[in-house]
């Protein structure tokens, strides 16, 4: 019949069952599942690749001359080489490898916007112009980061819209970056 | 309990014991293997969520137009390549509307009197989370 002999090994085992339940709750919580919401972390990686590559690009090579992104505002980007210079010379280069921080690998699509302040009816209106298209348009869908710089320029350049006024003043470099 | 087996209690306590002492050992390494990857992905998010490029952009162009501060408004060194004074209002009302409409970011600077020696310009730097004050010594 039931007597009193199993007791101790029955509390022993129901201990260590909870025990081991428990640690193995917690060493399977401890593995990290990547999931979209997580997607921000790589994103930020790429926004500070991004804000480095405007960095470089607003570094003049000497002291008596402007930087290449100075250069490129001030003429409203009338040669085009403003994509060809952040995306291929140093966004997708060796040295930077944006490209290993993407989830994918994959190609990295860029719109390059300048904002410029000007005043219209008496009114502070702050207005942009296109610096560069993007190869393939943004679906609205995929996450997408961006990175500014101001830059300073002496006037209105050949490249830029009419109501640009013809003044030294700041503009806004600002870079669109997604993956498609 | 009399009835519990005699040889349990001379062999099998300080089994019993050890198993207890090891899977508690085990239980709070596993705590802290638990709690690591969190505490390294928030520390990372906030690091990164630290508007440190905005702050060092604004703050390098309004040093930048400090140092270019005309003459004619406030009496000082004069530099080679300075500005009229109303193109340098221009261009703090340029970043100031700038940064409102396209960073959402609230950015006011005031540029001291020249004091023979040194110039004291203030900034400030809110975008609704991280706020920044600063006031700068510009000697030129």
């Amino acid at each position: 019949m039931v007597n009193t002999e199993a007791q101790l090994y029955t509390m022993e085992g129901i201990s260590a069952g909870v025990i081991m339940i428990l640690t193995a709750y917690l060493v399977l919580g401890s593995t990290s599942v990547y999931t979209p919401g997580d997607t921000h972390i790589t994103d930020m990686q790429l926004e500070q690749v991004g804000a480095d590559v405007l960095k470089i690009m607003d570094t003049p090579a000497s002291l008596a001359t402007t930087s290449e992104l100075e250069q490129i505002v001030a003429t409203g980007n009338i040669d085009g080489r403003f994509h060809q210079l952040f995306w291929e010379t140093y966004l997708m280069s060796g040295e930077i490898a944006a490209q290993k921080t993407t989830r994918t690998g994959s190609s990295i699509i860029t719109n390059a916007m300048v904002y410029y302040h000007c005043t219209i009816d008496g009114q502070p209106v702050v207005k942009g112009f296109q610096l560069s298209t993007p190869v393939i348009p943004y679906s609205g869908s995929e996450p997408g980061v961006k990175v500014t710089r101001y830059v300073k320029v002496n006037g209105r350049g050949p490249g830029m819209p009419l109501d640009v006024e013809d003044r030294p003043q700041v503009m806004l470099v600002e870079v669109f970056m997604w993956k498609a | 309990m009399e009835g519990l087996s005699e040889w349990m209690k001379e062999e099998g306590q300080w089994i019993v014991l050890m198993g207890f002492l090891v899977s508690i050992g085990i239980f709070f390494l596993a705590l802290i293997m638990n709690q690591s990857t969190i505490v390294g992905q928030t520390t990372a998010e906030g690091v990164l969520e630290f508007p440190k490029n905005d702050v060092q952009d604004v703050r390098a162009q309004i040093l930048d137009l400090t140092r270019n501060y005309s003459i004619w408004v406030n009496p000082g060194p004069a530099m080679p390549d300075q500005e009229a004074p109303g193109h340098h209002i221009r261009m703090v009302e340029d970043i100031e509307n700038l940064t409102l409409h396209r960073k959402s970011a609230i950015v006011n600077y005031s540029i001291g009197e020249w004091d023979g020696n040194q110039r004291i310009v203030i900034i400030h730097y809110n975008n609704g989370v991280f706020e920044y004050d600063e006031s700068a010594n510009i000697k030129y």
